[in-house]
């Protein structure tokens, strides 16, 4: 990644673009002297380094040459050339100059004589270790070796790398490999939902411009992914950016496809990652679930559930029942709740998320469908969520609601208790099976034909505020007659504290 | 109509209204929604409205009643915090560095009796706040934020704690105290500032104002300016009194080929592309370098030439002239760049703190300044705000910005009166280059604050 001052890109309309470094004779011979200026440099200061990279920018675009230089950092290693550490070679000085500044020549000599003696070192090694680690005072050591080439692509990734740490979320579609590529995203702790389509999969994931608190980690891990997508034979990926321009913060898009862009970019040889602590966790509780009855199956990488994928580490099974429990990274609330809405599971089956608290981007409150831990997962704490788990399916395989005696609406959370299940247990059950003849407004379940009233006492019976509508249709609560009106286009300007002043407008 | 007021996250929800002036309606809650710091307000409304209502937005912890002598205050303090209570204790009061903030933030707290939270920028200046308070209230203060979560009567927090945890904290305190509060003058600092009920709220600077931009909504939620002096009026009596030099210093020849060849290059691209020198014409070039490589350069000459200009050779020189004169004081040298703190710092021998000096190291060199161990220290602009710097009776500014506030900052540093002390501050300034318009033009400062 390179800092976001340095990106160079293009701007059109609503999209967004790295300006790319082609490979061409003239880029080919920027990347040679970036590299040259590295490795000439090697055994002398920092400072020598940076004054032949700000040489080199003199004749080109200094953002590129700048870019370029940040990646060879990257792969350089510096030392301090130091004998003793800094601090207690100043500490020295300072004690023989008595805190006294040392205000001509032969006095800051003396002072540095005696100080060298104190600390057994010569007069040179005493002054290049005091102020070694000063900015430019480090030596470069040695720098990983690369080819022109190379910089060039790693430049453009980077490019793309710093772009992506802006985004609200990418959308890909993957045609081949998306199993590799979604152990990856998962191993990397990122925030997804994926889809199987009739080709390949399309995948969403959360970028780091929509956690509720910054998280570098996780911005760190999110330009990491794109080397993995780079190793995909076929993809495509739109990006929602967010950037500050002139015309002020601004939402672009960012395409890039395998087929035009991914020769620019650089590909990572290894792709493996080290199976965590908490994978050894897992298989700890594995002796429990069996003995509860409960069937383990270990699975290793995504798992299609009608259209929905999931990466779950294990399967359990009981009776008639399904559980895939799936290991998160990095996780939210919202998070969470897009990825239970985004998996449609059949009755008696359910996903079931393992969180670490270590993870979490945003408030941590208890969710339906996770089980949270801190370290270690203790298995406790998964069985007692089984167990409830286990109950809630056998209870859905038996939610009754009669939808013939529904004239007009009924809150979401009524049906809930009616049923003794909760409110999401509901909504999960009415995005399955719900009648043509109904809707889901927010909370409410709708019978269309409140909604055909509702629209004709407005157009036809000049019905023109709240109270007024709901002198008609008594039985609805005030709010909920609101959210209807809404969802069918109008808008309620209240000029008032009271539903009498709450006039109904037509939506512009 | 069963009304009642909950606090929630930042807001204040208003249960079984259906409508209310001040806020929005909220689908998900279901009833009026206002930003948690118009509290009063909406109290206002309800009470004007003959509305009845059951308030339960404030959680205020358990407190001790706090006992402050107000004889302890000097005249200008107890007008300060006398102005403060006739705006309805609420506004912002501007006291120069050393003129004692800190006691006018315990007597508002003594004042107001209820639990109470001050903001301050470092965790540094946190501690020192936590402990000064106790000392002066003989209570307990809870510290929020660097790894602490102590609420208390009296609570200290930094703008970072205080804005992550604004949605938790915003309803446990009557009265809010922003120290150095210019920092409330931002996107963060002003939502953080929204999250919070207190309707007592009392911001302290020594700086607002003098070159940032105010926005409106920091008068919105803190208070309008109710009291203001400058180190002008303060000294001789309760400052130190000080005085200020400017020394100039020539350039090499060497140093003036290479400022005038930058400076002309500079200039006349100016005029080429018909740009006014402090008529945003810099800002307007800023923005045109990343595209045009010619306004780069003249960006990159500009930036040689200054570089000439605040770091010549002959400030090395008049340093050790102004240090040989005032041998035995204790002196802090301010530049505007790490480069020539390391230059001095190397050429004398002496301490230095830069934003790179480790915390530890920083502590040590501090309290050896302190002690008196070190006579001498240089540091860029680490030292302006924020951290407990001890008092000097010398200031030498080698480079700076234009900035009023940083000048007023620096010159803070010395202005701690003690028995038969005399304050300086001494400008070098290379004459014949920009610097001398930049030093004037900071300088306005001492006439202002």
């Amino acid at each position: 990644m390179i800092p976001s001052d340095l990106v160079r890109i293009e701007i059109k309309g609503n999209s967004v673009r790295p300006r790319w470094m082609e490979v061409n004779d003239l880029n080919l011979e920027i990347a040679r002297s970036v590299i040259d200026s590295y490795t000439s440099c090697i055994g002398k200061r920092k400072e020598e380094l940076d004054s032949a990279i700000r040489f080199i920018e003199e004749f080109y675009d200094y953002k590129l040459v700048r870019g370029l230089a940040t990646i060879m950092e990257k792969r350089s290693k510096f030392v301090s050339g130091a004998k003793v550490s800094p601090v207690i070679a100043r500490e020295a000085i300072f004690k023989v100059s008595k805190g006294k500044p040392a205000l001509d020549k032969e006095l800051r000599d003396s002072i540095i004589d005696e100080a060298a003696k104190i600390l057994k070192l010569d007069k040179e090694d005493l002054i290049r270790s005091a102020w070694a680690d000063i900015e430019g005072m480090q030596i470069l050591e040695n720098v990983e070796k690369m080819q022109p080439f190379d910089l060039i692509k790693n430049y453009n990734t980077s490019l793309v790398q710093s772009l992506l740490t802006k985004s609200v979320n990418v959308n890909l579609r993957i045609s081949e490999g998306w199993g590799k590529l979604l152990n990856s995203i998962k191993k990397l702790g990122l925030m997804y939902v994926a889809e199987k389509r009739n080709i390949g999969v399309w995948l969403n994931i959360l970028g780091p411009l929509s956690l509720p608190k910054p998280s570098e980690k996780y911005s760190l891990s999110f330009a990491e992914m794109i080397y993995h997508v780079v190793n995909c034979k076929s993809w495509d990926m739109t990006a929602h950016i967010i950037l500050s321009t002139r015309r002020g913060s601004r939402k672009l898009r960012l395409e890039l496809g395998s087929k035009i862009h991914g020769g620019l970019l650089a590909k990572i040889s290894n792709n493996s990652f080290k199976s965590s602590e908490e994978d050894q966790g897992l298989i700890n509780v594995e002796k429990d679930l069996k003995a509860l009855g409960w069937v383990v199956k270990k699975v290793d990488g995504p798992v299609t559930i009608n259209r929905s994928i999931v990466v779950p580490e294990l399967i359990l099974e009981k009776h008639n029942i399904r559980v895939y429990l799936e290991k998160l990274g990095y996780w939210t609330h919202d998070y969470i709740r897009k990825r239970t809405l985004s998996i449609r599971v059949p009755k008696g089956v359910k996903v079931l998320f393992l969180a670490d608290e270590s993870m979490v981007c945003s408030e941590l409150h208890e969710e339906d469908s996770i089980v949270t831990y801190k370290g270690h997962l203790q298995s406790s704490k998964l069985l007692n969520k089984l167990k409830f788990i286990e109950n809630e399916l056998l209870a859905n395989m038996c939610i009754n609601i009669d939808f013939n005696k529904i004239d007009e609406a009924i809150p979401i959370d009524d049906l809930a208790k009616h049923n003794n299940v909760s409110k999401e247990v509901i909504t999960k059950f009415l995005r399955d099976n719900l009648p043509e003849d109904f809707i889901v407004c927010s909370n409410l379940l709708v019978n269309k034909k409140l909604i055909n009233k509702i629209d004709y006492l407005i157009k036809n019976k000049h019905v023109k505020t709240l109270s007024d509508l709901h002198r008609h249709i008594p039985n609805i609560q005030l709010n909920f007659i609101e959210i209807i009106i809404h969802s069918l286009g109008y808008l309620v300007s209240w000029e008032g504290i009271t539903a009498d002043d709450a006039v109904i407008k037509q939506k512009i | 109509m069963d009304v009642s007021l909950i606090y929630d996250k930042g807001y204040i929800l208003v249960k079984g209204l259906e409508k209310l002036p001040l806020g929005w309606w909220d689908q998900e809650s279901g009833c009026p929604k206002v930003e948690a710091y118009l509290y009063d307000k909406v109290l206002d409304f309800l009470k004007e409205k003959n509305i009845r209502f059951r308030d339960s937005v404030l959680k205020l912890p358990s407190y001790e009643k706090f006992s402050f002598d107000a004889n302890k205050l000097r005249s200008y303090q107890l007008e300060a915090l006398n102005s403060w209570e006739m705006a309805g204790r609420k506004g912002i009061v501007i006291l120069p560095t050393a003129a004692g903030k800190t006691v006018l933030a315990i007597a508002a707290i003594a004042t107001v009796n209820a639990p109470a939270l001050i903001i301050v920028p470092t965790i540094d200046l946190m501690n020192q706040t936590k402990q000064r308070i106790e000392e002066a209230l003989k209570v307990s203060v809870g510290r929020y934020g660097g790894g602490f979560k102590e609420i208390k009567s009296i609570t200290v927090s930094t703008y970072d704690s205080s804005y992550l945890k604004a949605y938790e904290l915003g309803n446990k305190f009557a009265l809010i105290i922003f120290d150095e509060c210019h920092h409330v003058n931002s996107p963060t600092g002003l939502r953080m500032a929204k999250m919070y009920v207190a309707p007592f709220r009392l911001g302290l600077t020594a700086t607002l104002n003098l070159d940032d931009g105010i926005d409106g909504d920091l008068f919105e939620v803190v208070g309008k300016v109710v009291y203001r002096r400058s180190a002008k009026d303060l000294a001789g009596t309760y400052l130190a009194p000080f005085e200020i030099e400017r020394i100039k210093v020539p350039m090499t020849n060497e140093e003036r080929i290479v400022y005038e060849q930058n400076y002309n290059f500079f200039k006349s691209y100016l005029e080429k592309v018909r740009f006014i020198e402090g008529d945003n014409g810099f800002e307007k070039l800023i923005k045109l370098a990343s595209k045009d490589p010619e306004a780069r350069q003249a960006l990159i000459s500009w930036n040689k030439a200054l570089d000439v200009a605040l770091n010549s050779k002959g400030k090395i020189e008049a340093t050790r002239k102004i240090l040989k004169e005032n041998e035995g004081r204790k002196t802090i040298i301010f530049t505007k760049h790490n480069s020539l703190v390391y230059r001095i710092a190397r050429e004398f021998l002496i301490p230095y703190i830069t934003h790179r000096t480790p915390k530890e190291e920083r502590h040590k060199i501090l309290e050896g300044f302190r002690k008196g161990d070190y006579q001498v220290i240089a540091t860029s602009k680490v030292l302006e705000e924020g951290i407990d710097v001890p008092d000097a009776s010398l200031i030498i500014v080698l480079s700076g910005t234009s900035s009023k506030r940083e000048y007023i900052q620096r010159l803070g540093r010395a202005l701690r009166p003690s028995e038969g002390k005399k304050a300086k501050l001494v400008e070098v300034v290379t004459s014949g280059t920009k610097e001398v318009y930049m030093s004037i033009k900071r300088s306005r400062a001492t006439g202002e604050v």
